[in-house]
């Protein structure tokens, strides 16, 4: 509440003519003879009452002054920026402390834009599947801005063996291999099929097809002995008919369901015959990927165990054969959720021109610092990824994080989190809760990525010591302090730099001109909110509203330029809102 | 109905389309049926035959069933294999029913409990001579016995029609092997009715153990197909077979890749009661044996 009733009679000044021809320089030298204190560069272009004179401010209007954003003093933690900027090596995080309305967030900013430039544009990096029965994901480091490409490239390879694949498992000729080997596995097995049905005719007994399968029987002169014909033999005879049956049997369910090893064939046969068709598409669709990225780690083990995969899985690519023929499969588009697992998941990537990154996250969860993962149903039944979004350590890593420590406090777990990774140096993704679509721990594991970033947090003296409090940890972290001072001294260079960043207030919000009274008046504010007439308070950000409606109050009136009757009337209605909330609040 | 000899003012014959039991139903045969009965004008009659010795073996205390893909083994009473019998003929009859349906082929079912080849026999005999009997069941190689009785013991049938366990296609092309000039004309005219409802050409393939006889066969065949229609479009392979052998053969078929074919039964191709091995493992569609 810095807009308490101001004891000077502000109106006389809005009233004042703004005659800038009047004497500068009398006026200048007064301040310091009105305050007592010669030579100190005091309470410049300042009346004996304390208040500002206009004519003494060297300009008719804002437009007259080369604007200026800032900052006004606070040579200190600026130093402090500049060293944590700068500094080489990990782990020299910032503390920026100072009250809301500062500048200090601008200015810590602004700051860090310069070493953030200059820095070299951070790896690219994103999320692969690793290919193997955990369904875990390995982190691949790429080359600055090269991430979306390689995703895209990926996402064209899927899709072109979309169309390949099912061309190529129905195609004839393979159609005619498989079945050819599947018939060979069946001729094995009718082959001695038949050597059993020959030694069976020479002991009287056949193997006759019924609906059901194969069945046993005694004959005579090929056909199936009658019942009373076979009763009518020795009890002898009848059992060895029953026991040669039986031992038949037994060589039959043998051949039928025991040949393991000609299994074993047939499916490696399969296996082969697959591999060859789909390993010339899956090679051929990989190519231009495995070209572009031959020199970067880790990505051809990547293409192999993809290729390893999209062969093992081709089938996923044919919906299924239609028709009698065979011949007839539907495409199955490249965005189906069975190929999820070829998705590449861009954490995070940079432009072309751009230095190491400066990211601002205003509401630092756990998911917005380290991402989350969305999981989806696979087609049989499991928990499949669809989806891995980025968080702000990835986005920040290799520049600068900055944070709000109060909102920071509010979330115990991410802050908690962040001092982890910070220690550690990695971003590891271990969620407090189940990430979006998960169904008990079935969470998969994403291979840390390494973390280099210097982080910035936002605090007043209040949240400073709460910070301190609840999470010393991540304090300790904080080695360098910024402290930002409310209010700088009264002195000619500061009134100066006063009035231009009013100007550059006007500038940036596109306002009309405030003529040198109306400035006047907002130089009187600042000194009334630091409390003292050779002080200047150093909280800007109030002016930019006080500005503003004033600007609105000038455009009521039709006016060029905001007068001093302008900014009066919105200081006045700043100060009844003040007090309206200080009277709610008491 | 006859292959070698049909003509329009014939007295039409029948496919009789025989299920003799067992566990399997060729697709492909049942449109091979509906084939022939579209290019000939005929019917098609869907016979499954109970065969009576498995009801001689059910009379058994020790009569068991196993599956054919393996498992255990199981009792087999009468009434166990009545009842499989009467849903396997029903599912067999109902599949003929919605393919003719679909080919707009008048069909008709009987089932029949007897020993198979007779009730095949009489089957044909009600209407003969000019059957076609197509086997509903894939042949295997060692079936070729079961197709010289056939050929033996059913003589209402002026052939029959098979297909392998690799039959995938009843459309294309329409290969006629001739290895006896003297089926010549009958053959060509019969590939030539089949044609328009395979949805190909004709493709002749002439075979023979001497150059000079196979020079003449192909002289003959092009006087007589020059006879023809002229949009018939007809093609001609000599093929030099001096023994045999039915690899050669069975790889012209591989290669043209026909949607039916025409052979003569106890030729190179199918000799009478050998193994059926390089035939099975070659033939993708039909192939009717003529006598």
């Amino acid at each position: 509440m810095f807009f308490k009733l101001f004891k000077s009679d502000k109106s006389k000044a809005a009233e004042a003519p703004s005659d800038s021809s009047s004497s500068e320089q009398a006026v200048a030298e007064k301040p310091a003879e009105a305050d007592g204190e010669p030579g100190l560069p005091l309470g410049a272009y300042m009346d004996s009452a304390g208040a500002t004179v206009a004519d003494s401010l060297g300009f008719n209007t804002t437009a007259d002054l080369k604007p200026a954003d800032g900052p006004l003093g606070q040579e200190k933690a600026i130093e402090s920026i500049d060293f944590a900027a700068g500094i080489k090596g990990p782990g020299y995080h910032l503390l920026v402390v100072g009250p809301t309305g500062s500048g200090r967030r601008t200015v810590a900013r602004a700051r860090l834009q310069p070493a953030a430039d200059k820095s070299a544009r951070p790896s690219d990096w994103a999320y692969v599947s690793s290919f193997d029965p955990t369904g875990g994901f390995r982190a691949l480091k790429l080359p600055s801005g090269t991430a979306k490409r390689f995703a895209e490239m990926m996402a064209r390879a899927i899709d072109q063996l979309a169309d390949a694949l099912p061309a190529a498992f129905t195609a004839d000729d393979y159609d005619l291999k498989r079945r050819t080997i599947e018939e060979e596995f069946r001729f094995s097995r009718e082959d001695a099929l038949e050597s059993l049905r020959r030694e069976a005719e020479a002991q009287n007994i056949a193997l006759l097809r019924t609906p059901a399968g194969i069945a046993v029987a005694p004959v005579l002169e090929g056909k199936v002995v009658k019942t009373d014909v076979f009763n009518s033999v020795p009890e002898v005879l009848r059992r060895e008919v029953e026991t040669k049956i039986a031992a038949l049997e037994a060589e039959i369910e043998a051949i039928l369901t025991e040949r393991p090893e000609a299994e074993k064939e047939r499916r490696a046969r399969l296996v082969a015959l697959n591999e060859q068709v789909a390993g010339r598409h899956v090679r051929a669709a990989l190519d231009e990927i495995k070209a572009d990225f031959a020199e970067v780690a880790g990505v051809e083990s990547y293409l192999k165990a993809a290729a390893r995969d999209l062969v093992r899985n081709a089938a996923m690519f044919v919906s299924g054969a239609t028709g009698s023929s065979g011949a007839q499969a539907a495409r199955v588009s490249a965005s189906h959720p069975s190929f999820a697992r070829y998705l590449v998941h861009v954490l995070a990537t940079s432009s072309e021109g751009s230095g190491a990154p400066i990211i601002h996250e205003q509401n630092p969860t756990y998911a917005n610092l380290f991402g989350r993962i969305e999981l989806g149903t696979a087609a049989d039944g499991s928990t499949q990824v669809v989806r891995i979004k980025h968080g702000a350590l990835h986005r920040a890593n290799g520049g600068f994080l900055l944070v709000d420590g109060d909102a920071l406090i509010d979330s115990p777990a991410a802050a908690d989190a962040l001092r982890r990774a910070l220690e550690a140096d990695e971003i590891r993704f271990d969620p407090p809760a189940g990430p979006v679509g998960a169904v008990g721990d079935e969470v998969p594991d994403l291979e840390p990525i390494p973390l280099n970033l210097r982080l910035v947090v936002f605090a007043n003296a209040g949240t400073q010591r709460r910070l301190a409090a609840s999470f010393p940890g991540l304090r300790r972290l904080l080695k360098v302090e910024a402290v930002f001072d409310h209010a700088v001294d009264r002195t000619k260079e500061t009134v100066d730099t006063f009035a231009r960043i009013v100007a550059g207030v006007v500038d940036k919000q596109n306002l009309r001109p405030i003529d040198a009274a109306g400035v006047a008046l907002l130089i009187d504010e600042a000194a009334h909110r630091a409390g003292s007439t050779r002080k200047l308070s150093l909280l800007i950000g109030d002016v930019i509203d006080v500005c503003r409606e004033a600007d609105h109050w000038a455009d009521t009136e039709k006016r060029k330029t905001i007068s001093a009757a302008d900014v009066e009337r919105a200081l006045k209605q700043r100060r009844a809102i003040n007090a309206a909330e200080l009277a709610e609040a008491s | 109905m006859i292959a070698h000899v049909a003509a329009a003012d014939e007295r039409s014959g029948r496919v009789v389309l025989w299920h003799g039991g067992s566990a399997s139903v060729s697709r492909i045969a049942i449109d091979a049926a509906m084939l022939l009965a579209q290019s000939f004008q005929a019917e098609v009659e869907s016979l499954y035959v109970e065969d009576t010795q498995l009801f001689d073996l059910a009379a058994f205390p020790f009569a068991r069933v196993i599956g054919a893909s393996g498992g255990s083994w199981r009792a087999l009473p009468h009434e166990t294999l009545e009842r499989e019998m009467r849903f396997a003929a029903a599912a067999f009859h109902r599949q003929v029913a919605e393919v003719g349906s679909d080919a707009s082929v008048p069909c008709r079912s009987r089932i029949v409990r007897d020993e198979p080849l007779r009730a095949v026999s009489r089957a044909c005999a009600e209407n003969g001579p000019w059957n076609l009997v197509v086997l509903g069941e894939p042949l295997t190689p060692s079936d070729g016995p079961r197709l010289a009785q056939l050929f033996e013991r059913v003589r209402d049938t002026t052939g029959a029609v098979i297909t392998g366990p690799l039959g995938r296609r009843s459309q294309g092309s329409v290969v006629a092997v001739v290895e006896d000039f003297q089926r010549l004309g009958p053959m060509l005219r019969a590939a030539q009715r089949l044609a328009p409802a395979c949805g190909g050409d004709v493709k002749l393939t002439l075979v023979g153990d001497r150059r000079d006889e196979l020079s003449w066969m192909e002289g003959e065949a092009r006087l007589l197909c020059a006879t023809g229609r002229e949009d018939d479009v007809i093609a001609f392979e000599s093929v030099l077979a001096a023994n045999d052998d039915p690899a050669p053969l069975a790889a012209v078929l591989q290669r043209y890749k026909p949607g039916f074919a025409l052979a003569q039964y106890g030729g190179r191709l199918v000799a009478t009661g050998a193994s059926l091995r390089p035939l099975t493992a070659a033939l993708e569609c039909p192939l009717l044996l003529v006598r």
